[in-house]
């Protein structure tokens, strides 16, 4: 669970880049964040893997209390949330198959459990197939699945998404989405920031909204009927 | 096991790390064999100088002549003062006399007093001016040796020439006439002042070598973590701990530090073994050591030198890499 009461946090010239945020994402949950550029929406999820620290008031991620957090537990709680990026951050000179495998290894996982990891976070991802391929020669959307994979590989609680669809076309960014429904659906907890007010509208997700450092509006997902299809168009407003 | 599949497997990425960044590891390892070799041959060469003061004869020793007897007491033996009625001398400046040898001996920084008798002088003055000289055609050691006995008092290498004054007035209240002691004050303080001044300039030499190699060693591995800093982004995010993201560019430093060390030293004996001491032999200078007696100390240094370059460079360039 994230919960953050009444957060600031403040660049080091003093001006503030999230002010007063109280917000709590449950377990399992999928939530898009959404807000102009500028707005805080990375800053807050670089609170959540400690990357920034918080300035003032209360912040829980995954147990761990982030306004006290001391440096040398960082890498634990990392290891509880998969971070992907807009640019993918792959390492171009190693296979697929490596750049999860290496994730795996720099935790401290063995070479036995890393066989046995990879191929099946590969399939999860529709990436089996291209296991010993470099990433120069695939697809931004092949790419992004990549990151996904190794995001998932440790197995966290906590997935981040800083704008995964930034760098790819529409037909794989609906794709993309589909993946992060699924592995929501293995009960993992997924943040999705993004500018893609398409995608947020086509799916039924609890929507946070943040404006010059505030959240401006936070919409539950509808409930949806029991036997309703399972996707909604234009179900939240942003 | 968990340990040891981590430890190869930061080998590996150190050793990856140095072929990956070529030139940059090839720098580093220049630099690295260049200071030590340059700092090596020069403690080298002030360890032979200050050997060479140590040994050298005459520097740190004095000669206390004793006085020739009057021609009356020819034949008399010392002991016959006692029948006279001057008052008894507390020691003996004319003849050998153990008590006067220990009085010497006890004295501060004194660590030997041997009696040369005007026989064994004059044997060692034909020892070294050979057996042909001119005088022997003059002088017989029995008839008429013009050599006086003497003893010969030798000090504590680095007894400075204060204390050298001291133990020459101690010696001259013991009755001997300040004429009669030789000492080599001036000669010795200058030696000291030389080797003073070579040991200071040798110890400021290194510690700016070494100084400068670092740095450079800190830049070279600076530029090479430049290069890999998306890869410690990327370890930093995914949970890596600080230690397991350091120690790849700690062992590559190590490794480089290890290398050169070998390197250095290899280079070290060729230059020691066959261009400056034959050199050195070549003008007769000094007298120089043999490189094996240095063989262990320089092989500790040097390795020291490189591990601790490489280990201290890659720790304080890489923290600016592990704030993400």
């Amino acid at each position: 669970m994230i919960e953050l009461k009444n957060v600031s946090m403040f660049y080091e010239d003093g001006n503030p880049a999230l002010r007063n945020i109280d917000l709590t994402i449950e377990d399992k949950e999928f939530v898009f964040i959404v807000g102009q550029s500028g707005a805080g929406k990375t800053t807050l999820t670089k609170l959540i893997i400690a990357e920034e620290r918080v300035s003032d008031g209360e912040m829980y991620v995954n147990g761990f209390k982030m306004h006290r957090l001391r440096k040398r537990k960082i890498p634990k709680l990392r290891r509880s949330i998969g971070m992907m990026f807009q640019d993918f951050r792959l390492f171009e000179d190693k296979t697929v198959y490596e750049n999860l495998a290496f994730a795996m290894r720099v935790v401290g996982a063995r070479p036995k459990e890393i066989k046995q990891r990879v191929p099946h976070v590969l399939s999860l991802v529709g990436l089996a197939h291209r296991a010993k391929s470099y990433p120069s020669k695939m697809s931004g959307g092949e790419k992004q699945r990549v990151a996904i994979a190794r995001a998932l590989i440790n197995n966290p609680d906590v997935i981040i998404a800083d704008e995964p669809t930034g760098n790819v076309d529409p037909e794989m960014s609906k794709a993309l989405f589909e993946l992060f429904m699924r592995i929501n659906k293995l009960d993992k907890t997924v943040i999705v920031v993004t500018h893609d007010h398409n995608m947020v509208n086509y799916y039924n997700k609890r929507v946070i909204t943040i404006a010059d450092g505030h959240i401006v509006s936070d919409v539950p997902a509808k409930k949806e009927p029991e036997a309703a299809p399972a996707v909604q168009e234009g179900g939240t407003a942003v | 096991m968990r340990l040891i599949n981590n430890f190869f497997f930061h080998i590996g990425q150190g050793v990856k790390g140095i072929f990956r960044n070529p030139v940059m590891s090839t720098a580093s390892l220049l630099v690295l064999v260049c200071c030590m070799v340059v700092t090596g041959t020069f403690a080298l060469i002030i360890d032979n100088i200050n050997k060479n003061f140590e040994a050298l004869d005459d520097v740190n020793k004095m000669i206390v002549w004793l006085d020739e007897k009057p021609e009356a007491e020819d034949g008399e033996v010392s002991g016959d003062a006692e029948e006279s009625e001057a008052p008894k001398p507390q020691y003996n400046v004319h003849t050998q006399d153990d008590k006067t040898q220990k009085a010497i001996k006890d004295l501060e920084h004194v660590t030997d007093v041997v009696f040369m008798s005007k026989e064994e002088a004059f044997e060692e003055f034909v020892a070294s001016e050979g057996s042909d000289a001119e005088f022997l055609e003059w002088f017989d050691p029995e008839e008429n040796n013009p050599l006086r006995a003497s003893y010969r008092i030798t000090f504590e290498a680095g007894t400075d020439t204060e204390n050298i004054r001291y133990i020459k007035k101690a010696i001259a209240e013991m009755g001997f006439k300040e004429e009669n002691i030789d000492e080599n004050i001036d000669l010795y303080d200058s030696l000291i002042n030389v080797k003073g001044a070579l040991t200071t300039i040798g110890i400021w030499l290194l510690a700016v070598l070494f100084i400068v190699s670092l740095f450079i060693i800190m830049n070279s591995t600076r530029m090479g973590l430049h290069s890999r800093r998306e890869e410690i982004q990327i370890m930093r995010y995914v949970g890596a701990t600080n230690s397991f993201v350091r120690a790849p560019f700690v062992i590559e430093g190590i490794i480089i530090g290890i290398v050169s060390a070998a390197i250095a030293l290899g280079i070290q004996y060729y230059l020691y073994a066959h261009i400056i001491s034959s050199v050195v032999r070549q003008y007769a200078l000094i007298t120089i050591a043999p490189f094996n007696n240095y063989l262990l100390f320089i092989s500790v240094a040097f390795a020291a030198i490189g591990i601790f370059a490489g280990l201290f460079g890659s720790v304080i360039s890489i923290r600016k890499y592990m704030k993400v």
